[in-house]
């Protein structure tokens, strides 16, 4: 058995340490779960860098959801006719 | 058919609403959903059904606010239904994500690594937040259901979870997904091109 297979084995591969990075940020981990995430990402560059990527992801999303888009998208006026026929007619 | 005159009324204020409020609902639908025609019916469904509601509104809070719960429920709607005929766009979603590892779970690396540090006003870019339009658009709508429903709820994830009809371990696995797919599309459209 290889390095790193023992050390996946022990301490998580990082296909399994990110997604328990993506469940704590809604979910309490296990204990086990806690320890064995905090010396993967002691030890692995990349999911340590994950992990603020993953923070920047959540403001991205927020800042994307409240944006009203690009000025100037208006609605047609002539859906704005008909869905005001629509209203009279119902 | 003769209408009384509350029935009068209510119509007149609701037109009155789609002159005043109709491009800022238009402009957040489209937004969301990147579709005009979707976008279109959306809105008119909000106000057809504002119609329908209209006992439900409550004068002391703002018509636009109310209209925009509406709207986001419409959209939340739409993104189910699409979510439902769209199972397959998961699957290779998914296996494209199984990429982006060894065959051990363990990162391949890429050389961006580092890219997003280097970054710190990067959400105060406007292009950015193209990118990440053509970034939403990339994910199945499931996935997005499953990002988005977080800041459009605005509720615990518990009742997200029930919202979206899924357990929460599937939750955190689809957001793990999700996540991982708009890493790599940002890294592709924004740190690698820039």
């Amino acid at each position: 058995m290889n390095l790193e297979k023992i050390m996946t084995k022990l301490f998580l591969s990082c296909k399994e340490a990110t997604c328990l990075i993506e469940k704590q940020s809604v979910f309490p981990l296990t204990f086990k779960e806690k320890c064995r995430l905090y010396v993967h990402v002691k030890m692995c560059v990349v999911c340590n860098l994950y992990r603020h990527q993953s923070k920047t992801i959540e403001k991205a999303l927020s800042k994307w959801i409240n944006s009203e888009g690009a000025t100037g998208d208006l609605l047609p006026p002539k859906t704005k006719e008909r869905i005001i026929e629509k209203i009279k007619e119902d | 058919m003769e209408k009384n005159p509350r029935e009068v009324s209510k119509h007149a204020v609701v037109s009155g609403w789609v002159d005043a409020h109709g491009d800022y609902l238009y402009s957040w639908a489209y937004h969301k959903t990147g579709n005009r025609e979707v976008a279109e019916d959306l809105v008119q469904e909000v106000f057809l059904a504002a119609v329908k509601n209209f006992e439900g509104f409550k004068e002391k809070s703002s018509a636009k606010t109310w209209l925009l719960k509406i709207l986001n429920n419409k959209i939340i709607d739409h993104y189910r239904k699409s979510a439902k005929k769209t199972v397959h766009l998961d699957d290779q979603a998914f296996q494209f994500t199984e990429t982006l590892f060894n065959a051990h779970g363990n990162w391949k690396a890429n050389g961006l690594e580092d890219a997003w540090s280097n970054d710190t006003h990067l959400l105060d870019d406007p292009a950015f937040n193209d990118v990440m339009n053509v970034c939403m658009e990339d994910l199945p709508p499931r996935w997005r259901l499953a990002v988005i429903s977080k800041y459009i709820f605005d509720k615990e994830t518990l009742e997200i979870c029930q919202e979206l009809e899924i357990s929460k371990t599937n939750y955190w696995q689809v957001l793990h997904r999700a996540k991982l797919l708009l890493k790599k599309c940002l890294e592709v459209n924004w740190f690698g091109a820039n």
